[in-house]
């Protein structure tokens, strides 16, 4: 990677030309069996794994249903707040994030993260080339995400961070270590925005374009890698419609956006092919050769039909309401979405409320959390702090190396489609999965960077009772198997200790129903 | 979407099938994702012995072909690579490649392969690919190679787990017949029974000491977690009985301290351990050469020197001498690249590559193409090495002459596939 930037400055590309563009930001319903909801040959094709992920039937309530859906695990406070409001009032309170005070999170994480936060996209990159981005980048910013998850009233929020994260997806390894402005400009403030915002913002997001080399797509020479994805992977999705020759035909549009010297998003005229071009049935008549913006248009008009195209709504209806609802989203659930996108013009908001209604939080099946999930909603529910990290080169990192050993580090997907969101993926890792939890669920005098878990929420009635019931309000809103409280009260038989409560804890973390949400 | 499968077939065949289907799978475990429409199947005999273990390696990214075997004596190659050719065999250049005969050399950086090639034991079959596909993406192109069957978004198990669900354990009593170095299950083993990822294998365990309690909840807790606990579990135990960190490969084989030669010594350890593994998987990352793809010395050079070590090394272990652990290694990459080197020195998503086998039973020694040519009204769409050997040719004479496998219609769905003489 050293080399390939150094070359890139050396021919040319990389210098400043033009004036620079910044980034732009421009009633209930019972829960039914799921096979039996389910055309058979619909669950069949899916080789019976619907049948067999089943519905978890203790889980009645629907304030918790939706708290489960869209938190990394529920805190006690929100538990509270939700059965206070009501459904619809609380998932209005999430859709709003700005209205909820954060701002001890804000403050801590502003506060302990200081010098990574005011790292500017030039200084990234000299860290990728000459420093060592693994703990000055790459370590800080995946501990960052984790405890902002960690810590956030927003959930909701930080959940759609994480699905449009995986969406436009950058490696945290490469792309200069410029993951960090991606993340901070493009996929943060967008959120809960406009879907046209947000691919806009992706378009000039220098690490996505260093990523996906776009900044090697010249006039001279082309190279649709970013081109493609753009459409393949960020729009109308890979059965979007269109072919090959619409790939090479965008990459062309697309030439000239780029990034300059200082890692910030460029647009260069002097780059830009400005012969006709014919793309996915638009077409772009030839022009004279211009100088500032001329020719950016293409790119921008070209955007804003990606963004309403139908295939684009239905392709991130579909993936939404795999993320929160079910694996197999049906035509009359991504129908509604879709008819929401429409009608909101691609507002997120608008398109979240379809996506989670009551009706469909009700009917879904229970999905597998996915490691970095698991572990958040471990420390969450468990009221646990993190102790900072004193020395990044020796001490333990609680926040950030049990990730890696689930194969779920941030950002660390090795292609560009994002972590996946499948169950059968994720299934087979239950080993890694007990032990990790376990390693994160700690109690007082562990050294830096370990994560401690408040046990003293657990012993306000210090009996056997009290215990397990603190277990299954905290970790489970109150909806807790018969079997688990049972495992429970034979963990704590010989009497309460405060060891005997931490097993009791992590048993009930490597729990087959805390695995899901 | 079509779901040819689901539509084709009469519900009393798909009834039927799957019925017995499931029957004969619960001679190992129910596995988890069957697909539906898999027809009926005839179990492979399962005397101990008669099949190889399968070592899968995918270079993920699409492998450049072109580099990796390079046919020096087509004269358009150093046209179409005037800054990323290798040079010569006979040149005098310092990176001058290895002669695999009068027409392709394999670049100094894979010389680790020299010596399982000039010993019949390792072969290349180029101009091989998808021809079913014109597919260019990444994800689509490794999932239609790995699930056995391209263009259909509903498949959802993987070509080696249908070989290994329909056919019965080599051991019965391995809690483990498959399984994969990688964090999570990659889609070739999408769906097999008695399978799962071991990251690291030399420290695999639980350290909660309350596994009794975890055995009970479990017990009955929704599949797919029900069977990745209790076979976990028993994987732990049998895994445990091996000692990874000291194992001393054989005729002197080192592996490199790299992803791939770590991964293939865990899978000779476990292969020679005898604890009834019939596949392993592992993932070799990085080939996505689009910019600055150094052939010689730089990215691709990296991986393909990680590439044959692990490969060189893994033959002296396993395959070189009288002793015969009955192993067949394969190594896929989802496409080739361009012919034609882009201009930011690297090449763009192409068709065609190479594959690679080894094993005592593979015809090797030499390269299977049926070569297209480089000029440009041979190329595919003006631009890349054409295919004209289909993978699942090369997967499906493997899986029947090595595997034991006759169902060739579950495992590569919709294919007839034609028999390149890859084995023995």
């Amino acid at each position: 990677m050293k080399t390939s930037r150094r070359e890139w400055l050396r021919t040319g590309l990389g210098a400043a030309a033009g004036g620079a563009v910044l980034a732009s930001a421009g009633s209930p319903l019972a829960p039914a069996p799921l096979a039996a909801q389910l055309p058979t040959s619909r669950n069949a094709r899916l080789g019976g794994l619907l049948s067999q992920l089943g519905q978890q039937a203790a889980w009645k309530s629907p304030e918790l249903r939706l708290l489960r859906r869209t938190s990394h695990g529920q805190t006690a406070d929100q538990v509270a707040r939700a059965l206070d409001v009501g459904y619809e009032a609380y998932l209005e309170e999430q859709l709003n994030p700005q209205r909820i005070d954060d701002s001890d999170c804000e403050r801590h994480i502003a506060a302990t993260y200081r010098e990574l936060l005011a790292l500017t996209p030039r200084q990234a990159m000299n860290i990728a080339d000459n420093g060592s981005p693994y703990f000055q980048i790459i370590r800080p910013l995946g501990r960052m995400t984790v405890e902002r998850t960690m810590l956030s009233e927003r959930p909701l929020y930080e959940r759609m961070v994480e699905f449009w994260s995986d969406h436009f997806h950058v490696p945290i390894d490469g792309a200069y270590s410029l993951k960090l402005f991606h993340e901070q400009q493009v996929i943060r403030p967008n959120a809960l925005g406009k879907v046209s915002d947000l691919i806009n913002a992706s378009m000039r997001s220098s690490a996505m374009l260093w990523y996906l080399d776009q900044v090697w797509n010249t006039k001279w020479g082309i190279n649709e890698n970013y081109a493609r994805e753009l459409m393949e992977l960020h729009t109308v999705g890979w059965d979007g419609g269109y072919s090959q020759t619409d790939v090479r035909e965008l990459a062309r549009v697309l030439t000239g956006w780029s990034v300059d010297g200082q890692g910030i998003f460029q647009y260069k005229p002097e780059l830009h092919d400005f012969d006709a071009k014919t793309v996915f049935g638009m077409s772009f008549p030839a022009r004279s050769p211009g100088t500032g913006l001329a020719g950016m248009d293409e790119g921008i008009v070209f955007a804003a039909m990606l963004a309403n195209h139908p295939a684009t709504k239905r392709f991130i209806a579909a993936k939404l309401l795999r993320w929160f609802v079910r694996p197999d989203p049906t035509d009359a659930q991504i129908g509604t979405v879709v008819t929401a996108y429409t009608r909101s013009g691609g507002d997120i908001k608008a398109i979240l409320r379809a996506v989670l209604s009551r009706e469909n939080l009700m009917r879904a099946p229970a999905k597998l959390k996915r490691p970095m999930h698991l572990m958040v909603s471990a420390l969450r529910t468990t009221g646990a702090r993190a102790v900072p990290v004193v020395d990044v080169r020796r001490d333990f990192d609680g926040l950030y190396l049990p990730l890696e050993a689930m194969g779920h580090r941030i950002g660390g997907w090795p292609t560009p489609d994002g972590y996946p969101d499948r169950a059968e993926f994720w299934a087979g890792m239950i080993i890694d999965r007990w032990n990790n939890v376990n390693t994160v669920l700690q109690v007082a005098n562990t050294g830096s960077g370990w994560t401690i878990v408040d046990l003293d929420l657990f012993l306000t009635t210090p009996t056997v009772d009290g215990v397990v019931g603190a277990i299954r309000t905290r970790l489970f809103g109150g909806e807790m198997s018969a079997d688990l409280d049972a495992e429970l009260r034979t963990v704590l038989a010989a009497g309460v200790s405060r060891s005997r409560v931490l097993d009791a804890l992590h048993l009930a973390t490597m729990a087959p129903e805390f695995q899901f949400y | 979407m079509n779901h040819p499968h689901d539509d084709v077939a009469c519900d009393e065949y798909r009834h039927v099938s799957r019925r017995r289907f499931l029957e004969l799978g619960s001679l190992g475990a129910a596995s988890a994702s069957l697909p539906s429409w898999l027809p009926s199947v005839t179990f492979a005999e399962s005397e101990n012995g008669v099949r190889d273990v399968l070592v899968s390696v995918f270079l993920r990214g699409g492998a450049d072909g072109l580099t990796l075997v390079a046919p020096y004596a087509d004269p358009t190659y150093y046209a179409l690579r005037p800054t990323l050719a290798i040079p010569r065999p006979d040149s005098s250049s310092p990176n001058r490649g290895l002669a695999l005969g009068t027409f392709f050399m394999l670049p100094p950086t894979m010389a680790p392969l020299m010596a399982p090639y000039l010993s019949g034991e390792l072969l290349a079959v180029h101009a091989c690919g998808q021809s079913a596909t014109k597919s260019r993406s990444h994800f689509e192109a490794e999932r239609y190679l790995e699930q056995g069957k391209p263009e259909d978004y509903t498949i959802q198990s993987g070509w080696l787990a249908r070989h290994l669900a329909t056919s019965a354990p080599l051991n019965a009593s391995a809690p483990m017949r498959a399984t994969s170095i990688t964090y999570g299950m990659p889609r070739t083993l999408a769906g097999a029974p008695k399978s799962l990822p071991v990251p690291r294998p030399a420290s695999f365990g639980v350290t909660s000491s309350n596994t009794a309690a975890l055995q009970r909840l479990y017990n009955g807790a929704w599949t797919p977690m029900r069977d990745s606990a209790i076979d976990g579990m028993a994987t732990v135990t049998l895994l445990k009985k091996l000692d990874f960190n000291s194992y001393r490969p054989a005729n002197g084989a080192t592996y490199r301290n790299d992803n791939l030669g770590q991964s293939l010594r865990a899978i000779a350890t476990m292969i020679k351990g005898d604890i009834g593994l019939e596949a392993a998987h592992v993932d070799a990352n990085g080939w996505d050469t689009h910019a600055n793809q150094g052939s010689v010395g730089g990215v691709l050079a990296d991986n393909m020197t990680e590439f044959a070590s692990a490969l060189g090394a893994f033959w002296q272990d396993i395959m070189q001498g009288p002793i015969n652990y009955r192993v067949t290694l394969i190594a896929t990459t989802e496409f080739g690249r361009n012919a034609r080197e882009n201009g930011s020195l690297g090449t763009d998503h192409g068709r065609a590559s190479v594959m690679f086998l080894m094993g005592k039973a593979i015809a090797g020694g030499q390269v299977i193409t049926q070569w297209p040519g480089l000029e440009r009204e041979q190329l595919e769409d003006g631009q890349d090495l054409r295919v004209t050997i289909d993978m699942r040719d090369v997967l499906a004479e493997v899986v029947q002459n090595r595997l034991n496998n006759r169902n060739l219609s579950a495992i590569f769905p919709d294919y007839t596939p034609r028999f390149r003489g890859v084995t023995k």
